[in-house]
């Protein structure tokens, strides 16, 4: 019910009035500097072959801290996010989940083109990224087992960003961002008496990766303050091991302080 | 103005069903009464101890098998755990998919004596720092000219050769002392390499399978020197399976002690079976006994010299059970 209540919402906010196109300086004005708390909603699905073939889904919230900030030749974003729950079940069976991400992006001007009579603009750049997850899973009725299940998996990746700005007047704007591992250190628990296969492994995107999209609308009409709403989708894939994906649809607002 | 409308449509409908669904599927077939029965009936053809332990198997199928049916996705573990939990073994445990095993069950001892042993209690009775070896899994020193050595687990690895080394770094101490408190079992192919360091002929050893018959098995020496002088081997309530089987063996040696609190009781020997599905099951298809055929199951091993310790005797920083033993060893006229 939530989840679909912050759908009518975001759907509304795509529907005011497209004003006329008016000309705006550069990249620069529309670039999301400052620091920027947010939070949301999280309907996670995930499901990892070391515990078991069931997918395991859920709500949980979502917290993410931002620091960006753009200079003459490039911009980058410092991003922390963190999702923890208690609640992903699977029919009686539940499991607990803690993901948590932090990425570093630096952003170049690649040029803009036309959308409907509006400039777009895009950036791109590389983004490492460290991500780890942990879950813990009850496999006994009431808890009654001393220790839990459990399986961890990180990822130390080296990738790539693109963001693309909308401006569609000087406080309102629709942005968007799509980010992908290109190559990863990854680890991942696993049978300890399995010892043909190793804990760390260097994987390519086809096997192993962590890839975002995001979509949003930002008001700026409080300045310095911007308020922003949108949705993210992320998605996590393990192959190298036991089959793992993790994967988010996330709703989320934004707090801006402009720097 | 009409793309427009149309892309927020596709977009609205996506978010609808939310893209973590259409990406992630469950599994493609339902396995749970087949696990259920598979399950039951390696245990029903197997397990040796439900005379023992006055448990009517059939009966339990006709409580468990109706829940069974009822289940769904990953249920059949809650069942599959709440069945195998009546026959009180620490040696059943069920495995996940990817091999992550969750005991069963936890005897009462272990929880009597887990938290009256402390490593860091224990390195206070030695000069200097205590010495690591086989990947950090033993830790041994000297004091007062007596051997110690400790390690948690008897499982299958490299790291056991390592036994060979200490042995040597010890031979001209004048009494050893093995803990295997705290100690949760493994091979006994483990057991058997360690046992070899203290005879310096070929020995014969005697044990009782499940049919009640005695049979022989010979060990040959390992190292320089068999170590031939005292042995104090010190077990607790939390010292379960192989850190029952060694002690006992080694008993049949003329220099050797057991001293501290009755063990866990963990007498089967557990073994691995693959469901179809691909879960597994360990489940004990045999058993050792002590040297006078009593079971080990449930009744554990009596030590020969009864020193029983506390939560509270360690919190006070005494580790009783190792005074006695540093303090006997050096009464022993040699």
């Amino acid at each position: 019910m939530i989840k679909r209540v912050f759908l009518y919402l975001l759907f509304t906010l795509f529907l005011p009035t497209i004003l006329d196109a008016q000309n705006f300086p550069s990249i620069k004005d529309y670039f999301n500097s400052g620091i920027s708390i947010r939070g949301g909603i999280s309907h996670l699905v995930l499901k990892d072959e070391f515990i078991s073939q069931e997918k395991y889904a859920g709500f949980a919230p979502y917290y993410a801290l931002d620091w960006s900030n753009i200079h003459d030749s490039y911009g980058f974003h410092f991003t922390m996010d963190l999702i923890n729950t208690n609640e992903l079940k699977n029919y009686n069976m539940s499991a607990k989940m803690i993901e948590c991400s932090m990425s570093l992006g630096y952003m170049y001007d690649i040029g803009n083109t036309e959308l409907y009579s509006r400039k777009i603009y895009f950036m791109l750049g590389p983004a490492p990224e460290i991500y780890i997850h942990f879950r813990s899973q009850n496999i006994a009725k009431g808890g009654l087992a001393i220790f839990d299940a459990y399986s961890f998996a990180a990822l130390f990746s080296v990738g790539i960003r693109l963001d693309a700005y909308y401006p569609i007047n000087n406080d309102f704007a629709l942005a968007g961002s799509l980010q992908s591992s290109l190559i990863s250190l990854a680890a991942k628990y696993i049978d300890p008496e399995n010892k043909s296969k190793s804990l760390i492994k260097i994987t390519a995107p086809y096997s192993d990766g962590k890839y975002s999209f995001e979509a949003s609308a930002a008001f700026s009409y409080f300045r310095p303050i911007k308020f922003q709403a949108g949705y993210k989708f992320k998605f996590i894939r393990l192959t190298s091991w036991d089959y793992m994906a993790s994967a988010g649809d996330n709703l989320f607002l934004t707090l801006t302080y402009m720097l | 103005m009409k793309d427009k409308v149309i892309l927020l449509f596709i977009l609205f409908l996506i978010l609808q069903q939310g893209c973590s669904d259409l990406i992630i599927d469950g599994p493609e077939k339902e396995t749970k009464l087949g696990d259920f029965e598979e399950a039951w009936g390696i245990a029903k053809h197997y397990y040796p101890f439900f005379e023992f332990k006055k448990v009517n198997w059939d009966s339990i199928h006709t409580v468990y098998r109706p829940q069974a049916m009822k289940c769904k996705g990953d249920e059949i573990y809650m069942v599959l755990y709440d069945m195998f939990r009546q026959l009180k073994d620490g040696h059943i445990d069920i495995y996940t998919e990817g091999g992550f095993s969750v005991k069963t069950f936890f005897w009462p001892r272990y929880y009597k004596d887990k938290d009256s042993f402390s490593p860091e209690v224990i390195r206070k009775y030695f000069p200097e720092p205590l010495k690591l070896a086989g990947e950090d899994r033993f830790e041994y020193g000297i004091t007062n000219n007596i051997g110690y050595v400790r390690f948690e687990t008897f499982s299958d690895g490299s790291w056991i050769k390592s036994f060979t080394d200490i042995m040597a770094y010890l031979s001209n101490t004048t009494g050893i002392v093995i803990d295997i408190r705290n100690n949760s079992g493994g091979s006994a192919s483990t057991a058997d390499f360690m046992m070899s360091h203290f005879i310096n002929k070929t020995q014969e050893f005697y044990s009782y399978d499940k049919h009640k018959n005695r049979y022989i098995y010979s060990l040959y020496p390992i190292g320089a020197s068999g170590y031939l002088k005292p042995v104090i081997i010190l077990v607790n309530g939390a010292s379960f399976s192989c850190a029952e089987l060694f002690p006992e063996r080694m008993r049949q040696l003329n220099n050797v002690t057991v001293l501290g609190d009755t063990t866990g009781g963990g007498g089967g020997y557990g073994r691995i079976y693959t469901l179809t599905s691909g879960k597994r099951l360990r489940i004990p298809d045999n058993y050792f006994t002590r040297n006078d055929g009593t079971i080990v199951e449930w009744n554990g091993i009596l030590p020969d010299i009864l020193v029983p310790q506390t939560v509270q005797d360690i919190k006070s920083g005494h580790d009783k059970q190792l005074e006695y033993v540093i303090n006997y060893l050096r009464a022993v006229k040699h």
